[in-house]
């Protein structure tokens, strides 16, 4: 008998839902600046997880061989690199400071609400493998000098 | 502000393409770096970030290359189709980087344990290799200690045993000697009484000299065994046993053929004259000198030495020779009385029981060592006096 009941039940309150329907918002839509917010957050934590790196080489007493104080400076670079991409993520996709206008193929028209120096920073900021090679470079030199260490039994890099 | 787009385009280009071919570098270093020690936890986590950074690299300069050449192709519309892939793509892997490269501090930490207990495991070993080898050394110096224990053992039982049984011999030679002595004496007595009561020529006379001398031979033998069973009693006076021994020493030189023997003496300077009897020392000496002449008749060299016991309270002489020295099954029976190696008619086998009893009436001791082939040392100890009869 309980159980009929229940039955009856739940077949009027389904029947009442697909009647009357309302909206539930059960799953949130992402659209709009979505995107770009998840990608600064990435550069952000990019670059906390650099300045945290270049905290622990310096407290683990990592500095003396010269292969981690290279390593060191690919991080400092890596953190310089992210400050300058979530400045002009920030200038291209947020702010939208400066505008840009392909006047011939190979020339760029740049304005910046006013500001004179502001599209020449953008310029440069776009320039930005300057900063992410050399700190690739600086990452591979002081690895082959760990490697090289190794080599000649001179330390172990990794040993305090 | 118009600016050049070539710069941008050439920098965003070939950087790109370098960041590839930098991270696949680093990485392959890193393996290179990983093979010197495999299980090295810092080294694992170079692997780990350069991997990262190798799919950061790959996915962003592509998404660049790619856009470079779309829009220089015109295509801004395919590029505004693909840029939300490329840009999760590179999101993605920012925070890979990001993340890996977060867990250096407890990758160091785990390191350094790592590193503290090898450096307790290596610690802990070289105690146990040294408490080993120390165990070892000291189970080693005790077997050693016991087998030069167990050594001496035999030796002091192997010395009881021969004084024991020389000193039955010596018991039974006083009592023989004693028996034979008096008897002799009447032979010898009658004997040169018919002697005198013969005329120069007569053939008895020369029977009774044979006689005679024979008795006298009986009776040097009889004195002898005396000697060894220490029965007779010595007089004894302080001695200089340096001049003994150099008294015995010309006293052979002269009377042998001793040419071929080379003497070396090593005298102690400060030894004390001994309580001695001159006599018996020197017949001691002169029969432990021809012992070691008759060792040596082919040549070889002869040494006397004296000096203080290490426990300062016997003098020693040594007479050292490196002739035939004794076979190892006759060493416990040279000091019996009648014992020989020479031929028959060539010695009684007194002298070394003559010498053995007078050594040991001095209250001494006479010990040998000797090797067949090499040579034998005959040690003799003589209570050193006290020390006011010093010189």
């Amino acid at each position: 008998m309980k159980r009929e009941r229940y039955l009856r039940m739940t077949a009027c309150i389904s029947l009442a839902w697909t009647l009357f329907p309302e909206p539930l918002l059960a799953i949130q839509a992402h659209g709009g600046n979505e995107g770009i917010v998840v990608h600064q957050m990435g550069h952000v934590f990019f670059l906390v997880s650099m300045g945290a790196f270049v905290y622990w080489l310096r407290e683990g007493r990592l500095l003396g061989h010269p292969g981690w104080r290279y390593i060191m400076g690919f991080a400092v670079l890596m953190g310089l690199w992210n400050i300058d991409v979530i400045l002009m993520h920030f200038l291209d996709e947020q702010a939208r400071l400066v505008s840009v206008e392909r006047t011939t193929p190979f020339s760029v028209t740049l304005s910046g609400g006013g500001s004179s120096w502001l599209p020449l920073v953008y310029y440069l900021g776009k320039l930005d493998h300057l900063i992410c090679v050399p700190a690739l470079f600086l990452l591979y030199t002081g690895l082959r000098r760990i490697k090289a260490s190794l080599g000649s039994g001179e330390g172990k890099g990794a040993e305090q | 502000m118009t600016l050049s787009y070539m710069p941008i385009v050439v920098v965003d280009i070939i950087g790109s393409l370098s960041m590839i071919i930098m991270g696949f570098l680093c990485l392959k270093l890193t393996f290179d770096i990983r093979a010197h020690d495999k299980g090295n936890a810092i080294w694992i986590y170079l692997v780990w970030v350069c991997s990262g950074l190798v799919v950061f690299a790959v996915s962003r300069s592509t998404g660049h290359i790619v856009k470079q050449f779309l829009i220089m192709d015109g295509f801004d519309e395919a590029w505004k189709a693909l840029q939300p892939y490329s840009g999760s793509v590179n999101t993605l892997a920012l925070i890979l980087v990001a993340s890996i490269t977060l867990f250096f501090r407890q990758i160091w930490k785990i390191y350094i344990r790592i590193l503290k207990d090898q450096n307790a495991l290596q610690q802990a070993h070289e105690q146990l290799v040294s408490l080993n080898q120390s165990l070892e050394a000291r189970v080693e110096k005790r077997t050693r200690d016991l087998a030069a224990e167990s050594a001496q053992r035999m030796v002091l039982e192997k010395h009881m045993s021969q004084t024991e049984k020389l000193a039955a011999i010596g018991e039974l030679s006083a009592g023989v000697a004693h028996e034979i002595n008096n008897p002799l004496g009447v032979i010898l007595g009658y004997c040169q009484l018919l002697i005198r009561s013969e005329t120069e020529e007569s053939e008895r006379k020369n029977d009774l000299k044979t006689i005679e001398k024979h008795v006298k031979h009986c009776q040097r033998i009889v004195a002898d065994l005396l000697s060894f069973s220490r029965s007779s009693g010595t007089d004894k006076s302080p001695c200089d046993v340096h001049l003994i021994l150099d008294d015995v020493l010309d006293f052979i030189t002269k009377h042998t053929d001793s040419g071929k023997i080379a003497v070396v003496k090593h005298y102690d300077s400060s030894l004390p004259f001994l309580h001695l009897n001159r006599e018996k020392i020197r017949q001691v000496f002169v029969n432990l000198v021809m012992n070691a002449r008759h060792a040596m008749d082919d040549g070889g060299v002869l040494t006397l030495e004296t000096r203080r016991s290490p426990d300062h309270i016997h003098g020693e002489i040594r007479v050292i020779d490196n002739g035939k020295g004794i076979a190892e099954c006759d060493i416990t029976r040279i000091f019996e009385p009648f014992f020989t190696t020479k031929p028959t008619g060539q010695g009684t086998g007194l002298g070394l029981s003559v010498t053995y009893g007078i050594i040991k009436d001095h209250g001494g001791d006479i010990r040998v060592e000797s090797r067949e082939g090499e040579g034998s040392t005959f040690t003799l100890s003589l209570p050193l006096p006290d020390i006011t009869n010093e010189r």
